[in-house]
């Protein structure tokens, strides 16, 4: 029993953070993420007996928190935005430079549709591998390359249309003082 | 390996370069730049992902395990119908053991002298201190987790009406500035709030806010001025509580029982942020 608790402190201490990070991405809602977060460790500690290898226990927590959110957003159904075949220039124009606003790409981030954004933060914030995201995410390895590559492309769109957007705006409205 | 497959390639994770890029790369040393640049949005990317996590989230999940554990403790006990005192007795003493892991408890000192608080047995009380280190006088004296919660007590001991009293700020911008005054913000209201105010446990200048709850009143106390390492749990007696620290101070919270305290928890920090 003391073993059991010292481990789920240990699951908790190591991976509550990111799981609510990854939450929060899912349903883009603090408060509810942190209810998921909370309803996977309340199933975690109830079916931790079955926790074989515990070095399986980052991908059994992501899975749990995944099918929560699944079972909290039932009948949502995402709706995937179409992008071009082509890729997106990698030219200078298309590139955020390094002091965009940290902002706007919070915001192209949570504009992505779900289905890109998971792989991507799969990879970016876990580290997973291609073959890891694919097992988590029980897709195809090819699949999880296509949502890769599309997720980045469509940062890309997002953040160049935002921008875009503020330089119009700055063009019509100005953005200092008339001379 | 062409351009285009180059590009591709790299949106798929430009953080490793298999060998056929590197290959790549080496026949196209301009490239590189394109490495360096989808690399950058990447940390950007990482950056931005790397969201903020509420304050306390760690001890609420293991609060409300605990909870949970006691609750099928509990659970157990009443279906094997141990009416007699001494196999509650047991029960309890078996519970405790199980928080016990998770929760320090803590049996106060000096006994308690307060005669409003028998009063007020059955409420449940919350008290939340919290401490802003830039508020705080540089001369502020530094409790111990068993001192505080002395003080905390007493505080509520001192006036137990504050539990029933109607009065609260009428506006949002009063109640924001009142939080404001020991470094917090509300996200939204505190349902059921009857009570908050500014108030003063031994010397410290803090927040008294009461709570209206269905199984009795709740009282939240914030003031500034102490800071903890981590979540302390407490009974005393007979009641249930437990200090969080937050940015630049520390939130206490008591009541009747760790259920109580778990579910007034959560909902004091779904409203209530500390800058």
């Amino acid at each position: 029993m003391q073993h059991k608790h010292r481990f789920f402190e240990q699951l908790v201490s190591a991976y509550a953070n990111d799981l609510y990070r990854y939450a929060y991405w899912l349903c883009k809602q603090p408060t509810v993420a942190e209810d998921l977060v909370q309803e996977t460790f309340t199933r975690a500690w109830k079916a931790i007996d079955s926790l074989k290898d515990e070095k399986a226990a980052k991908a059994w927590l992501i899975t749990i928190l995944r099918r929560e959110n699944a079972r909290m957003y039932e009948k949502y159904q995402p709706q995937l935005l179409e992008i071009e075949g082509a890729i997106v220039a990698d030219d200078y124009h298309n590139e955020p430079d390094e002091t965009f606003e940290k902002q706007q790409l919070h915001q192209a981030i949570m504009e992505l549709p779900t289905d890109y954004k998971e792989p991507l933060i799969q990879q970016v914030m876990w580290g997973y591998s291609g073959d890891e995201i694919a097992v988590q995410l029980n897709l195809k390895l090819a699949t999880v390359n296509t949502r890769l590559f599309r997720a980045r492309q469509q940062l890309k769109v997002l953040l160049t249309a935002t921008t875009s957007k503020d330089s119009q705006h700055k063009a019509i409205f100005g953005g200092g003082h008339a001379k | 390996m062409n351009d285009l497959a180059f590009r591709k390639q790299l949106q798929i994770n430009p953080q490793q370069l298999d060998e056929e890029i590197l290959i790549y790369l080496e026949q196209h040393p301009e490239q590189k730049k394109v490495v360096k640049r989808v690399r950058n949005f990447d940390t950007q990317i990482k950056e931005v992902l790397n969201s903020e996590v509420p304050e306390g989230l760690h001890a609420r999940i293991l609060l409300n395990q605990s909870y949970q554990d006691a609750k099928a403790g509990s659970a157990m006990d009443n279906s094997n119908n141990r009416a007699d005192s001494e196999s509650i007795n047991q029960s309890r003493s078996k519970r405790d053991s199980r928080v016990d892991k998770l929760v320090h408890l803590w049996n106060a000192k000096r006994p308690v002298s307060w005669p409003g608080l028998s009063a007020i047995a059955a409420s449940l009380m919350i008290i939340a201190v919290s401490i802003s280190l830039l508020q705080a006088p540089t001369e502020l004296k530094q409790l111990n987790g068993s001192d505080m919660v002395a003080h905390i007590l007493d505080h509520i001991g001192e006036d137990p009406t504050l539990m029933t009293a109607i009065k609260r700020p009428t506006t949002e911008a009063d109640m924001q500035a009142l939080f404001a005054t020991v470094g917090a913000s509300l996200n939204q209201p505190i349902e059921r709030m009857s009570y908050a105010g500014e108030c003063v446990v031994e010397g410290q200048k803090g927040l008294h806010i009461v709570i209206q709850d269905k199984q009795g009143p709740v009282t939240v106390i914030v003031m500034p001025g102490q800071q903890i390492e981590a979540m302390q749990s407490f009974a005393a007696s007979g009641y249930h509580g437990e200090l969080l620290p937050v940015k630049g101070g520390v939130v206490a919270i008591v009541a009747n029982s760790l259920e109580q305290v778990a579910l007034a928890q959560m909902r004091f920090f779904k409203a209530v942020r500390f800058a």
